[in-house]
């Protein structure tokens, strides 16, 4: 029954946004920036300023997307699909370069992932950031974001097979910093 | 350690980044102004539309049309008698008649009236000169011709001058039209 009212206040919310309510498109900014950032934060490398750029292209790029979504999946499904192709067609524009590139610092990646404390979770955060790009994006979407191997491929114009080797790499170079 | 207990490590990850108030700030500046530019960029668009549309129109007009369609008063003005083709009364036939002129004439002469501009718009100056001379006499006339049916409402003679130097306007323009088409078709291809 809650469950039911929250499912109609945010579908209400959603039409007044696509109607061009910004008050209640900031709702719905509310909900999802948070998770959006994240996802922006981890997908760029750890990129602080470029992963809050893109967080505000996808909040921007999705007022105007809003009015063709359908309702077919919940708006945060939708929604961080929209973020995951603009962090990826901003890559490809190359207009930008992200930070952390191809080589792998195994001592940074060592010393981001001791987690014996507290922060452990955050450390982990950190190792990830800095894996190798390709393979740091297919282990947040497949892992941490529970996409499918095939749509990670779709995405990343990769084929299934180099989907599930990048994942085996990062998980590699992951488990190698966790257990030192 | 296994792929299990790693992905469920994973899991505990926080999905959530802390957000400050400036973010929503820059997103909302954003919408604003991607609101103004969109509006500026409609009313920047109709109005080229429009113009494009009156142009293309004009353009079309100046091309295709270079006869007056003859009016029916115009073709045979004396094929039956006037007051009884028109029914008009005796008394102010002539006025009556002159009225019908403007009115059936009154369409034709704007429509020429805006060729015109256009044309002329693109010929030298010194070459319209002597076209708007002949108009403003012609116009000069009519005007007379008005305020003597005026005087005499009944002349249906009156009338059927006024009908006549309208005719002669219009060929007058058309000629024109052609003249100037004649000339920009030249200087294009120079």
């Amino acid at each position: 029954m809650a469950d039911q009212t929250a499912s109609s206040a945010t579908q209400y919310v959603v039409e007044r946004a696509q109607k061009g309510d910004v008050k209640a498109f900031e709702i719905l900014y509310q909900e999802h920036i948070g998770r959006v950032l994240g996802l922006c934060w981890k997908l760029t490398g750890g990129d602080d300023s470029l992963a809050r750029e893109l967080a505000q292209d996808s909040f921007v790029r999705a007022w105007e997307k809003l009015p063709s979504f359908r309702g077919d999946s919940a708006l945060g499904t939708w929604l961080y699909r929209l973020v995951v192709n603009l962090v990826l067609t901003d890559k490809r524009s190359k207009k930008r370069r992200m930070k952390l590139e191809q080589v792998v610092d195994m001592n940074e990646l060592q010393i981001a992932g001791q987690s014996g404390d507290v922060n452990a979770r955050i450390d982990l955060q950190s190792a990830i950031v800095k894996l190798p790009e390709r393979a740091r994006m297919v282990l947040v979407l497949h892992d941490i974001e529970g996409w499918k191997h095939k749509e990670i491929s779709a995405s990343l114009s990769m084929a299934v097979g180099t989907s599930k080797a990048q994942l085996h790499r990062a998980r590699q170079l992951l488990k190698e910093v966790l257990v030192r | 350690m296994n792929d299990q207990q790693l992905v469920e490590l994973l899991q505990k990850v926080p999905r959530e980044l802390p957000v400050d108030d400036a973010l929503w700030v820059g997103v909302e500046n954003r919408l604003k102004k991607r609101g103004q530019k969109i509006n500026r960029q409609a009313v920047v668009a109709i109005a080229v539309s429009l113009l494009l549309l009156l142009g293309a129109v004009m353009v079309l007009e100046l091309y295709q049309r270079t006869e007056i369609k003859p009016s029916s008063l115009v073709s045979n003005p004396t094929e039956r008698p006037i007051i009884e083709r028109h029914g008009f009364l005796r008394n102010g036939a002539g006025m009556q008649y002159a009225n019908h002129i403007e009115s059936e004439f009154g369409g034709v002469q704007q429509h020429y009236r805006i060729l015109y501009s256009f044309a002329a718009s693109s010929v030298p100056e010194d070459l319209t000169v002597e076209l708007i001379e002949s108009l403003d006499l012609i116009e000069q006339s009519a005007r007379d011709i008005r305020a003597a049916i005026k005087v005499e409402p009944d002349a249906i003679y009156l009338a059927q001058l006024l009908m006549g130097l309208y005719q002669q306007q219009m060929n007058f323009l058309n000629q024109t039209l052609v003249k100037y088409q004649q000339l920009n078709d030249d200087r294009t291809v120079i």
